[in-house]
């Protein structure tokens, strides 16, 4: 526990910094957007009307959805970028429609008296009218900071580091102590602003320049403190390709690691920056995308090496639906990547990754099942991810094994594990390289038709990686090196026994002798 | 009636007509004129255009037809702004910045006006001590912490405090309590006395306006129906409209007389 509290501190600095970036500038850029356009409108009811639909349209939006779907919309860019639009749009709405409402609401007693004691317009507004709609304008500011704040945690998917590291790969693997820590961090961060923006008012209010003279200044330095370690983010970013040295091995050089959201590639990713920085690269991590956007990254070369399952790129990439099996799989996954995209394929890491269904041991003898077959008709629930269900693989088995009086129960894949031993559901659509199939005493039905594709581990490089032979050259030793044993080691490792992914990487370093 | 001109008239009002969008007539050939020291008071009931011919001199509502002068030049030669620095406004209700203080309020319009800042705070304090508040306790209050004849006073203090030549009031004291009123209606002409500014007065009330003017207009559907001297207005009413206004003041007075007089 202390260990993944210790853990949890040392990443703190990237990830809150992250965090504190990615929402003070989303809140200044929707604070700079929506005041003016909110003065605008206060006196222009044509403006207003559509100005708050719009904004009140977005708010509607999922925050995961509108973050995710700024990804295609800045064609495929990740990380800092979709995170920054979305939250600005999303911090939006709450200034402008303060704004418009505060400023409607000044009494018109007193905005004539402005004019009759010889105020301008714009003298009126800013010595009149902002000060009587200040408070309520700061309510806005208020509630954009909570919701953005909020909001950022969501950045983490679309590749942007935040607080929401801590939550995604927590629940991924089990980690209780990150996904709390995250919550409780982002949490203070929110109050902490709220609180600086409250004592601003308040300063404002009161003309009491001591006040403001320390909230300006505990705002310098919480933006200071984000934007420092930002700078020095920066400073050595030349992606591999671009940087044309001629240095032994990779010395130097920014490699970009990204992982998919759960415990197998967080271990993998920690496992090729382990290997990458032995060779003298600076390894990023972009850890918990989503996996369309972990692919689009990878072929825009946002991210520079992630593994991937030749069964879902089969599916999602190829759009095939037929099972030639597994070698041809490979290698015909392999060719098009190549061709259509530039990515590089350097092979299977050695294991296998599919979807099985498994089933508690006791329901499995009740039922007298031992492969998908002797399901057929019967009226179970299925637990799997979200993905699953709207996969070829399933209408598939669903066809075969005539499964048509089965209910699909989509989960978070951590919780489905437990949710079958409990007998919460019947029947999960496992991973087969999780550590709890064993732990668990699951057993994993049949498919005696051979209807679910294979899904080997794939390293796959970016086209700006792929075009430097020492990325591939480094990468090379974990060709073939993991059996599905060891990756179920180092998996439980994780998810039962609360190692950090690091430490699990180490563990599959030292099987691999390297 | 077409007003007497003369040469040192600080406000000369002549056919000034207002239409409003939907073809309201709100103001129909209205003239008046008002000389320095001079008090000119309107009439009339509700919705009778005497807002709208009050607002129209500072351009308060942009004049329709007719001509207003202002120290002999045209209105609409000046820019709005500037106009308004020139001459008082004190509105129905106070119309006080509730955000800023006593001084504040009072300081706005030399401040708009660029007076240095020595000049504007003995100017405050002068005019606190003019509209008798006591500039130590009053200074810094803000609005709500007044009573509303201490608000009134605050407004006539900042609508006097750039020395403007004319002085305008809709309905200045029609909110306050009898006994307020009245003081403050004492106070206010001491002050036009000793200042020599010259005043347009807005009012419902026909006491007020017999007790306070030198010449009274009376208003009925946008026109001027009689502009006269209280006791011309008295003795010799031009239109029966004139009489009915005149008979409310007359029964009171006649009644407080008869109770007078009684053992
Ligand atoms: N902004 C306006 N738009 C349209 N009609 C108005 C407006 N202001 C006043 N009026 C109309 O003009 C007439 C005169 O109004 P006003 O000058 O305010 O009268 P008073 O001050 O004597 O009560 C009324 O019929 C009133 O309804
Ligand atoms: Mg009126």
């Amino acid at each position: 526990m202390s260990d993944q509290l210790a853990e949890a501190f040392t990443v703190l600095p990237q990830y809150l910094g992250g965090h504190m970036r990615l929402s003070m500038a989303a809140i200044a850029c929707a604070i700079l957007i929506s005041l003016p356009l909110g003065i605008l409108a206060a006196r222009r009811q044509w403006l207003a009307g559509p100005a708050l639909g719009i904004a009140g349209t977005l708010q509607t939006i999922p925050g995961l959805a509108l973050l995710a779907l700024m990804v295609p919309i800045l064609g495929g860019t990740i990380g800092f970028a979709p995170a920054f639009v979305a939250l600005t749009l999303y911090g939006i709405l709450p200034v402008l429609r303060n704004t418009i409402v505060g400023l409607q609401g000044v009494d018109p007693v007193v905005r004539e008296a402005a004019r009759g004691v010889g105020m301008t317009q714009s003298q009126s507004l800013i010595e009149v009218e902002l000060p009587l709609a200040l408070p309520t304008i700061v309510a806005g500011i208020r509630t954009a900071v909570v919701w953005v704040v909020g909001a950022a945690v969501l950045a983490t998917p679309v590749g942007a580091a935040s607080l929401g590291n801590y939550i995604f790969a927590g629940l991924q693997t089990r980690n209780w102590t990150a996904v709390l820590f995250g919550c409780v961090a982002s949490a203070l961060l929110a109050i902490l602003l709220d609180q600086i923006v409250r004592s601003y008012e308040i300063a404002a209010r009161r003309r009491n320049r001591v006040m403001a003279a320390l909230s300006t200044l505990a705002g310098i330095v919480l933006i200071g403190g984000a934007l420092l370690p930002g700078w020095l983010d920066t400073a050595g970013q030349s992606t591999v390709a671009g940087d044309q040295a001629e240095a032994i091995g990779l010395e130097g050089r920014v490699v970009v690691v990204g992982s998919k959201p759960f415990t197998e590639q967080f271990i993998l990713a920690a496992l090729f920056e382990r290997v990458l920085e032995a060779e003298g690269a600076i390894v990023r991590r972009r850890d918990g995308l989503g996996s369309t956007v972990a692919f689009d990254a990878l072929a825009s070369s946002g991210i520079d090496v992630y593994a991937d399952y030749s069964g879902t790129l089969w599916a999602n990439v190829l759009n095939r639906e037929d099972n030639p099996g597994r070698h041809r799989i490979i290698a015909e996954t392999s060719a098009a990547l190549l061709n259509d995209y530039g990515i590089l394929s350097l092979g299977s890491l050695g294991f296998e990754n599919a979807y099985g269904f498994a089933m508690s041991r006791e329901g499995a003898d009740r039922l007298g099942v031992t492969s998908i077959a002797g399901l057929a008709g019967e009226r179970v629930t299925i637990g799997a991810d979200s993905e699953f269900f709207v996969r070829p693989e399933w209408t598939g088995t669903r066809e075969a094994y005539g499964l048509q009086d089965a209910t699909p129960r989509p989960m978070d894949s951590t919780f489905m594990y437990g949710a079958v031993r409990d007998g919460q559901v019947d029947v999960i659509t496992a991973y087969t390289t999780d550590g709890r199939i064993a732990a668990y005493d699951l057993v994993i039905l049949d498919d005696p038709r051979g209807i679910l594709p294979p899904y080997d581990a794939m390293i796959l490089l970016s086209p700006e990686a792929a075009a430097d032979d020492a990325v591939a050259a480094a990468l090379a030793p974990l060709v073939n090196a993991i059996t599905p044993a060891m990756m179920r080691e180092a998996n439980r490792r994780v998810d039962l026994e609360g190692q950090t992914p690091e430490q699990a990487a180490d563990w599959l370093w030292g099987e691999i002798g390297g | 009636m077409s007003p007497a001109a003369t040469a040192h008239d600080v406000l000369r009002v002549e056919g000034l007509t207002k239409h409003y969008p939907g073809g309201i007539l709100a103001a129909d050939n209205v003239g008046l004129t008002a000389a320095a020291g001079e008090l000119i008071a309107i009439v009339g009931e509700s919705g009778s255009g005497k807002t709208t011919t009050l607002k129209a001199i500072n351009r308060l509502i942009e004049p329709g037809a007719g001509s207003i002068l202002f120290q002999g030049r045209d209105v609409m030669s000046l820019e709005a702004h500037d106009l308004r620095r020139e001459i008082g406004w004190v509105m129905q209700g106070d119309g006080l910045f509730p955000h800023l203080t006593a001084a504040q309020n009072i300081a706005l319009t030399p401040r708009l006006l660029k007076w240095a800042p020595a000049r504007i705070a003995a100017r405050v304090d002068e005019l606190l001590e003019l509209v008798r508040l006591d500039p130590a306790d009053f200074r810094d209050r803000l609005p709500h912490l007044m009573s509303g004849g201490q608000r009134q006073r605050i407004a006539i203090a900042r609508a006097l405090a750039a020395e403007p030549p004319l002085l305008l009031l809709d309905e200045a004291f029609s909110a306050l309590d009898p006994v307020t009123r009245a003081g403050l209606q004492e106070d206010f002409i001491a002050l036009q006395n000793r200042l020599q500014f010259a005043a347009v007065m807005v009012t419902h009330d026909m006491a007020e306006a017999l007790l306070l003017a030198d010449r009274i207009l009376v208003m009925k559907d946008g026109r001027v129906v009689q502009t006269a001297t209280p006791s011309d207005l008295v003795n010799r009413p031009a239109d029966p409209y004139v009489t009915e206004l005149l008979a409310a003041p007359a029964k009171q007075a006649r009644a407080v007389a008869a109770l007078e007089q009684a053992p």
